[in-house]
């Protein structure tokens, strides 16, 4: 009776997201065997073992998998998900148009983290743990479909009750797969806990459903509002700010728009250590892999979406839509309202992380690592080094940061000049082929790691000339921006950054040798300063070249 | 302000799209007051000129000077004595339509907020609503009354019509005309339905492949574009004839399509021994599909 919508339904699921799903499928087994064949050689954490690469990877193709088989996914630029809105004109029943996706995205999400659990990370759950496992990711399918349909007012709201949700499954699953004597909440709150997700869940998403196929989502939308917030206190009304002038109107449409997305990523991944803390048993056992995973997160995705300038299509952080460019401001004005999202949303961002991991140690009851390697480096620099050090070290992450989000935009830009239907699959190859051939030469630099550090130990001055060409070039290169075709012209000093950074510091080493601590750590502070400011200072450019084309 | 500067002085601008040329040589002038209509087919250059006039483009040949000023090195300037609305508005739809006005006032010195309440009020919608969950007609209007509640001294309406319906079409009139009543306020409009350029426009550019064709009077243009059909036994050299942009023969029956003085080209055709069969005046429809190059393919439309 129900064969040919299931039908239906399951071609359009996998007919349109069939790469998706090969490729977050394939990923995994070949970051494995790439895993293998070069990281193995190196004396590291045995690959196969949950490294935080490896979780990384597995949060990341879990995700993906969610969002593939859900209708509306729940990123910044709110673009439709993997599962098509029109699949609701289909003549099939509407309990089947809401199960068949989440079925769906929580076989293939289950499976996948049961797979990896086992075959990766060595952990062995029995048929019971599995279910146990596979409920909870089936409920927050549940969950993810439910928030997709603007039950709540706000897309911040419906995140927070999201990760509230994932936190709870969590925990439910952590309670009834633990021993007894190591558990928090005992197995029968655990099983409440599951239950409740799961159920409630399911119901949303089966009423969200119903809601949006009868067409009146913004009715119903109107109703709850007026339901939850008839106090008038979270109405729409109170929300339009006083803006004294333009300047501070861009400012707010900027923070509106892109700045949150930054602090509302490290609120939702910093959520997970703190609920950690919870636990008693991490207690007993302190363990600083999921700080160190966040403070890896924070750094590879703050170039990506804040640390430069984040939008739901990235290559817009550069570029200026009509709207955009024709609001009567000098380009000055539009440069620093992004610059000032960008400084802000970092900032916020780091405060957010640092506030986790504090609260993430302190929490912990045990600080003595942390003591163990702040007493090492007052020994090795003093106190007032130690300081300085830690200060530096801020400013080396900042620009490096910075450096890699110029270096990003750089390759976006790169690739909205060329003819991506045309050129997409070469360039494709090019980069898998470059990122093995990278690989190959961290390989051999390494096993010849000896002889190159030989080489180093004595002072090379002719290294500085690089670096000093390079300015240079870019001091040439300047006055042609106003002729050259801008996305080419800009793809060159952008990928400079990244080869400046490797060879100052190349230069900071030489100078260490040569002259000793001060003049290494002055030309560090210097190249630091400038890494940092040269995003900075081609915002300007990149907004009045992209304005005015 | 000086009523003698152009509002608009563009001084042959030419822009090129890999190598192939949008604008060719441009030169127009507009005074201030006035009602300029821009047509042409796609693709003639309509919007390329329009994104030159808001500083988007940069001339690559020429000049641009608007309230006679460059609108690339002095936007902020320009664009606040403009209002804009795009064929495709990319308003933020996550705003509220209060939202929306709140933000667009805060740009404009001169944004008159009562004014703006009473132009949204016409819309009839709620302004607590969001812009995306508003219909294309209804934001089209919504995005009018932003580009008019600050009483621009030019408003630039890019194909501002086209998808709506009769009723918001209607409504972009309506705010032409108002436009139009205060003193020396003007509006530039680019569209491809000529009844509504007819209605409104006191003054008509033709734009064909990048190029001027024709800048005139709205007066001018409906009074002086003809069809004549004559006979005539000897050769035609309708080229020489002044006005005339277009001729088809068929034996020596000839058709012509001229932009002149009627009587002083009949009586120029009849020295050199034609006989005048019929004389008509040609519409503006008729005008624009004799004058554009891929007249051919709507006259079998038509």
């Amino acid at each position: 009776m129900y064969r040919a919508p299931v039908a239906a339904l399951t071609a359009e699921l996998f007919g349109k997201n069939r790469w998706a799903i090969i490729g977050t499928t394939l990923i995994p087994p070949l970051a494995w065997f790439a895993g293998k064949a070069y990281l193995g050689k190196l004396p590291i954490a045995p690959v196969g073992a949950a490294t935080p690469i490896s979780l990384l990877i597995l949060m990341g193709c879990a995700l993906q998998f969610a969002l593939i088989f859900a209708y509306v996914d729940l990123t910044a630029g709110s673009k439709s998900g993997g599962f098509p809105k029109h699949i609701l004109l289909l003549p099939a029943p509407t309990w089947l148009l809401a199960l068949v996706p989440i079925a769906a995205g929580a076989s293939f999400t289950s499976g996948f983290v049961l797979l990896w659990l086992y075959y990766v990370s060595g952990v062995h759950f029995n048929w019971a743990q599995q279910l146990i496992i596979a409920a909870a990711i089936t409920s927050l399918m549940c969950w993810l479909q439910a928030m997709s349909w603007e039950l709540l007012p706000s897309r911040a709201m419906r995140i927070v009750l999201l990760t509230v949700m994932a936190i709870v499954a969590v925990l439910s699953v952590v309670s009834l797969l633990a021993n007894e004597s190591e558990n928090l909440f005992g197995r029968t709150w655990g099983a409440v806990g599951l239950a409740v997700t799961a159920i409630t869940g399911l119901g949303l998403a089966y009423l969200a459903v119903i809601r949006a196929r009868r067409g009146d989502t913004l009715d119903f939308y109107d109703h709850v509002r007026r339901i939850l917030f008839s106090s008038g206190r979270w109405s729409r009304q109170t929300r339009s700010p006083a803006l004294a002038n333009g300047v501070a109107a861009q400012n707010w449409y900027e923070w509106r728009v892109y700045g949150r997305v930054l602090p509302t990523c490290m609120t939702i991944l910093g959520a997970g250590p703190l609920a950690s803390v919870a636990f008693a048993r991490i207690r007993h056992s302190p363990s600083f892999v999921l700080p160190a995973l966040l403070l890896f997160l924070f750094f590879v995705i703050a170039p990506l979406v804040g640390g430069a300038y984040v939008s739901k299509n990235l290559t817009r952080r550069v570029q200026l839509g009509l709207f955009g460019a024709t609001r009567p401001l000098s380009d000055t004005e539009i440069a620093f309202a992004k610059l000032r999202l960008a400084v802000k949303s970092y900032l916020v961002s780091f405060a957010i992380l640092l506030a986790v991991v504090v609260v993430f140690v302190l929490g912990s009851s045990n600080n003595a690592a942390l003591v163990s390697l702040w007493s090492r480096l007052a020994v090795w620099q003093g106190v007032t080094g130690s300081y300085l050090s830690l200060l530096l070290l801020l400013i080396v992450v900042t620009a490096t940061s910075w450096a890699a989000g110029a270096y990003f935009m750089s390759l976006q830009l790169f690739a909205e000049s060329v003819d991506r239907k045309k050129h997409g699959w070469k360039i494709s190859l090019g980069v898998t082929a470059l990122f093995f051939l990278l690989l190959d030469i961290g390989g051999r630099l390494y096993r010849s790691r000896a002889s190159a550090l030989e080489w180093l130990q004595s002072p090379h001055y002719e290294l500085l000339i690089v670096p000093v060409l390079l300015l240079g070039m870019g001091l040439c290169l300047l006055p042609r921006f106003q002729s050259l075709d801008t996305l080419r012209t800009l793809n060159r000093p952008a990928s400079s950054v990244g080869a400046g950074a490797a060879l100052c510091l190349i230069a900071v080493w030489q100078l260490n040798l040569a002259f000793g601590y001060q003049w290494a750590l002055s030309w560090l502070v210097v190249t630091v300063a400038l890494l940092t400011l040269i995003p900075y200072l081609l915002m300007p450019v990149l907004v009045g070249m992209n304005r005015h084309r | 302000m000086d009523r003698q500067i152009p509002i608009i002085d563009i001084q042959h601008l030419t822009r090129r799209f890999n190598g192939k040329a949008a604008l060719d040589d441009v030169t127009i002038q507009f005074p201030r007051g006035h009602v300029f209509g821009i047509v042409g087919e796609n693709g003639a250059g309509k919007t390329t000129l329009i994104k030159h006039i808001l500083g988007l483009y940069r001339a690559q040949q020429g000049s641009v000077s608007v309230f006679g000023m460059d609108p690339v090195r002095r936007p902020k300037e320009v664009l606040s004595r403009i209002g804009y609305l795009s064929e495709q508005p990319d308003f933020p739809e996550w705003m509220t339509i209060a939202q929306f006005m709140n933000y667009m006032g805060a740009f404009y010195a001169k944004w008159d907020a009562s004014y703006a309440a009473k132009l949204v009020e016409e819309v009839n919608v709620d302004p607590h609503k969001k812009i995306g969950e508003l219909s294309k007609g209804q934001q089209a209007r919504v995005g009018l009354c932003a580009a008019q509640a600050h009483r621009p001294e030019l408003l630039v309406l890019d194909e501002p019509s086209s998808g709506l319906d009769p009723v918001a079409r209607n409504e972009i009139l309506a705010a032409v005309i108002r436009t139009v009543v205060e003193d020396g306020r003007s509006v530039l409009l680019s569209s491809h339905l000529l009844d509504e350029v007819q209605q409104v426009c006191d003054h008509l550019l033709f734009f064909s492949q990048g190029k001027v064709l024709l800048s005139e009077s709205m007066e001018a243009v409906l009074e002086k574009h003809y069809q004549i059909s004559v006979r005539i036994s000897a050769p035609l050299a309708w080229q020489a004839l002044p006005g005339v942009f277009k001729a088809t023969q068929d034996g020596t029956e000839w058709q012509l399509f001229c932009f002149a003085d009627i009587a002083q080209l009949t009586n120029l055709l009849k020295q050199q021994g034609a006989q005048i069969l019929d004389q008509r005046r040609l519409s503006l429809n008729e005008a624009f599909l004799a004058r554009s190059p891929q007249r051919h393919i709507l006259s079998e439309v038509a």
